[in-house]
Parts: structure tokens; C-alpha cells; sequence
């Protein structure tokens, strides 16, 4: 169990980017969800060590994250949202850089282990290719095969799968759950609702750098039962639903507006029929609650 | 106690010395150094003032020359400004730091890394220096073959003096960490040196001298220079009046 407690982060600039977060994040994968400039990379970047908060604690088994960094980077397993690697290493090669710097120095030891890992993350035939040359899922997945060296018990995934096609995107989600699977927390840091609904048993929604909600996605999508609906309304109507209604998202379909609303009480109007909710009503009911307010 | 190779340091320096191993810059280098020693050898004072081309005092006289001139010092830069700098540009360094290891493993790991790769470059020239022993043209003279005065001032002229200035270029390059500021010392070298020279070593007594020119530059500049003059004076009174 990874427990966060009351991190604060402010930038130089006087941007404020964590409030004060504090969180308990269970083994298996942890979504963590937020908008753009939510403060999900500056946690992700305390968390790796690469960051120093300027008040609060971070623990798992026993290692103070803050303080103890060389033993938290010892069982830390960490991609970021942007990272480069060495354009002329092979795979192999960059594999077997990041395997002796995690500590694994016994060259046989080494070779079976890089060996394993280019098999799991598909890349056994382009072993021998310059990374240089890899399309951006090919270096995703180098990426995260990097982090998985020595058998992280923390992994942190940011931004995984912003830029990657639909096919390279399942091949990721695979990956990842099968990592989760292995009594390690898996921190999915990610704006793709998708991903966080396919991927991880418990979750929480970032904004304005504070936790506005932590529960499963099945939880998240309970409290919206009977509440979520949906309407199909001209475009000239779209500004005057909005006033009218609680709309969580509203999409442009050939010349119409598809509208969902919140409307826990009763039926808004007679064109609104009733909608399954998903998790993403969930996220955009969340973090659009102050904006509406305001 | 630990192998220094079964350490993060050790890792660090093996992959410097590998991406070095890719790059054209120390090829180019080797071949540019081959060819200077080359050069030296065909057309350089030895025959003219019937110095041997593998004394003591020939060997010495080339490698001064060799590690002021011919703009080593701008190749130092090129190896030992940019390797901090290259990793920050691709954006490896997050991978890198949440590894278990710590900044001066992996400063000293970069340093030692890219000298190493620097001195096997400066060490073509001593070497192709050594191979020339076994050619002798009319009117050269070469003594028995010998080996270890090519070491011997290859460490002293070359190794240890651009031990220091590799240091300057790899801390300017790490603290700034812009290739620019680095590239643009070198460019500088030449000129800053004469001016250092002229206007604070020159009226120095020599103990002073030796305090503020560790890596005797300045002296190897004076003796490169004289040995001009001398080529110069001797070229001329050899040369038959009309």
C-alpha cells in the first residue's frame, strides 16, 4: 500500500500545483484522471524522486519516498509522459544500460533478463534495431519494459498511451495489466477516461493540483445510476439546454448536438431519455462541478 | 570491495565509451591526428636539422607541439563539452535518475567515460608517431626502436595537461548545460590564451609562471615557437645567395 499524505507542491513561478493530496493507493492498477495542468505529473515526479515537494510524506513498505530516494528508487519502476533514449543504442543495448544501472550486474543474469523482457513487450525481432528508428509505440513499449526492470513493487506510468494508435493502445493496456497483476501498485496517470475504465480497479480524479474524488470506477458509475440523460437537440437549441440543464458533455453529430445531462430528481425535459451511465459522465460531472459554479 | 565495472559509475562510463564508439567525431579525430604526426614526419624539421625522428628530445618536441597546436584543445571540447548536454536535449535523464544512483556516480561516470574515449583519440598520434620508426627515408635519421618515450610524454604533455582543460569543458557544459557556452570557449581558446599570456604570465618570475600555467602551455607554446624560428633562421642561411 502506497499512502500519500498532505503533499504540496508550489513552482517557483507561484503555481500552486498539489494542495495538499493525500491519498492510499491499493496494489493492482490506480487511475489516477485528470485534465491538462491538473498537477498528475508533478505527483508523478515526487513520487519518482525526481521532484521535491515542499511539505508532506509519501510511504510504502516501510521507505519514506522523500527522504529514503536510493531506497525508493530501488524498487521504483517509472515512465514518464516524454522521455528520449540514446537514437543509436540498440533495444538490447539500452536494455542492458538501464538492467546494470537498476543493479543487476551479472552479465548472464542480465542477458536472461533483457531477454525476457524484449519478449514480453514484443520487441524480440527488433532487438538488434536502433531505437532511432522505432515508431512511438515501439518506444512506448521499450519505455515501459525499462521501467519493468528488477520487479518494480512501485510503477508509475504517465501519459502511456497520448499519441499511440488503437492497436499499439490494447497491446499497452494488455502489458500493463498483466504488470498489475504481479502484487505491484501500478499508478496509470492519464486525461484518457478510457483507459482508466478498462484498466484499473480504483481510481482518482485530479484537479487545480487537489484529489477531488478516490473510489473504484464501479462506485464512480453507481452514484450516476438514474441520473444520467441523453438528448439528441438542434444546434440553435444547444446554448439554451445548457442554461437550462446540468450537461456533462455535449457532442456535434451532423448539424445536431448529443447532450447528456444530470438530472437526479426527475426527467429534465420530454426529449431527454434515460442513459447507462459510464465513467466518463463521472469525470466531466466532477471536475466541470466548480466551473458550473462559479 | 566492490568492482568499480559491478557499480552504476561502471555502467555510466561503459555506455559513454559505447556512444562514442557510434559517433564519427572520434574517428575523425583519430584519422585528423594520424595524419598531423604523418605530416610531421614527412615534412617536419627532422631532416632539415638532422634531428632523429625517434629521440627523447624529437618526441617530447612533437607531443608539445601536437597538444597546443593543430587546435586539440577545440577537440577537446567537441568529446568532453557535450555529454551532460545530450542526455537533458533526448530527455533520457528521467530514466536515468530514478534509477538507483546517485549525481556524482553519474558525473564521474560521464567524465571518466568521454576522457577515455578523448585520450585513445589524442593517442593516435603518438602511435602513428611510433609506427614511423620502422620507415626510414635518405637523409632521416632514426635511432633503435624504442617505445617508451612515446608513452612517457604522451602522458606528461597530453594526458595530464588536457586532463585539465577536458575538466573546465565537462563542468562549463554540465553547469550551463548549453553546447553553445562550451563551443564558443573553444573557439575563444587562442585568442584568451595569448591574451593571458601576454598580459599576465610574461613578467612573471618563473616560479609564479609555473603556479598560474600548470599545464605548461604557455612553455610549450614558447618552445614550439622557437623551434619556427630556428627551421626559419636555418632555412634561411641554407638557402644559396645569388
Amino acid at each position: 500500500m502506497l499512502k500519500i499524505k498532505e503533499l504540496t507542491k508550489t513552482y517557483s513561478n507561484g503555481i500552486q500545483a498539489l494542495r495538499e493530496v493525500s491519498l492510499d493507493v491499493p496494489p493492482g492498477m490506480f487511475g489516477l484522471l485528470g485534465p491538462n495542468g491538473a498537477g498528475k505529473t508533478t505527483l508523478m515526479k515526487i513520487l519518482a524522486t525526481l521532484l521535491e515537494p515542499d511539505s508532506g510524506t509519501a510511504e510504502m513498505n516501510g521507505i519514506d519516498l522523500i527522504i529514503d530516494k536510493h531506497g525508493t528508487r530501488k524498487m521504483l519502476g517509472y515512465l514518464p509522459q516524454e522521455f528520449g533514449l540514446y537514437p543509436t543504442l540498440t533495444a538490447e543495448q539500452t536494455l542492458h544500460y538501464f538492467a546494470k544501472l537498476k543493479g543487476v550486474h551479472d552479465k548472464k543474469e542480465r542477458g536472461i533478463l533483457v531477454d525476457a523482457l524484449l519478449e514480453r513487450v514484443n520487441l524480440t525481432s527488433a532487438r538488434r534495431q536502433r531505437v532511432g528508428g522505432f515508431s512511438g509505440g515501439m518506444r512506448q513499449r521499450l519505455g515501459i519494459a525499462q521501467a519493468l526492470i528488477g520487479q518494480p513493487q512501485l510503477i508509475i506510468v504517465d501519459e502511456p498511451t497520448a499519441g499511440l494508435d488503437p492497436e499499439e493502445r490494447i497491446r499497452f493496456h494488455n502489458l500493463l495489466a498483466e504488470t498489475a497483476g504481479e502484487d505491484a501498485v501500478v499508478i496509470l496517470s492519464t486525461h484518457i477516461v478510457a483507459d482508466v475504465s478498462s484498466l484499473c480497479s480504483q481510481m482518482a480524479v485530479i484537479r487545480q493540483g487537489a484529489i477531488l474524488a478516490s473510489t473504484t470506477p464501479q462506485q464512480a458509475i453507481d452514484q450516476l445510476k438514474d441520473s444520467v440523460w441523453e438528448a439528441t437537440v438542434p444546434r440553435e437549441q444547444l446554448a439554451a439546454c445548457k442554461s437550462r440543464h446540468q450537461v456533462i458533455s455535449s457532442q456535434m453529430f451532423g448539424g445536431n448536438a448529443r447532450l447528456r445531462v444530470i438530472s437526479k430528481a426527475e426527467r429534465p425535459s420530454e426529449e431527454f431519455a434515460p442513459a447507462a451511465p459510464v465513467l466518463e459522465d463521472y469525470y466531466f460531472e466532477l471536475v466541470n462541478q466548480p466551473k458550473r459554479a462559479s | 570491495m566492490k568492482s568499480p565495472a559491478r557499480t552504476p559509475f561502471g555502467a555510466i562510463f561503459h555506455n559513454e565509451v559505447l556512444l562514442n564508439s557510434k559517433r564519427v567525431a572520434p574517428y575523425a579525430l583519430m584519422i585528423v591526428f594520424s595524419a598531423t604526426a604523418l605530416m610531421g614526419w614527412a615534412k617536419g624539421p627532422a631532416v632539415a636539422l638532422g634531428w632523429a625522428i625517434n629521440s627523447d628530445f624529437y618526441i617530447a618536441r612533437g607531443l608539445k607541439a601536437f597538444s597546443f597546436l593543430f587546435g586539440l584543445p577545440v577537440f577537446t571540447a567537441v568529446i568532453m563539452g557535450d555529454p551532460v548536454i545530450r542526455d537533458f536535449r533526448l530527455g533520457i535523464d528521467p530514466l536515468i535518475f530514478s534509477k538507483p544512483l546517485n549525481r556524482a556516480q553519474y558525473l564521474f561516470g560521464k567524465f571518466c567515460g568521454n576522457f577515455v574515449v578523448l585520450v585513445c583519440c589524442m593517442a593516435a598520434f603518438p602511435l602513428t608517431m611510433l609506427v614511423l620508426q620502422a620507415f626510414r627515408p635518405s637523409q632521416m635519421i632514426v635511432l633503435p626502436v624504442r617505445v617508451f618515450p612515446y608513452f612517457k610524454h604522451f602522458f606528461f604533455f597530453l594526458v595530464i595537461t588536457h586532463l585539465a582543460l577536458a575538466a573546465f569543458y565537462f563542468t562549463v557544459g554540465t553547469l550551463t548545460r548549453n553546447s553553445k557556452i562550451v563551443y564558443g570557449l573553444a573557439a575563444c581558446f587562442y585568442p584568451l590564451f595569448a591574451a593571458y599570456g601576454l598580459l599576465l604570465l610574461k613578467g612573471m618570475a618563473p616560479r609564479w609562471k609555473i603556479l598560474f600555467d600548470p599545464c605548461l602551455i604557455r612553455v610549450q607554446a614558447t618552445t614550439v615557437l622557437e623551434t619556427a624560428r630556428t627551421i626559419s633562421i636555418n632555412t634561411l642561411s641554407a638557402t644559396p645567395r645569388t
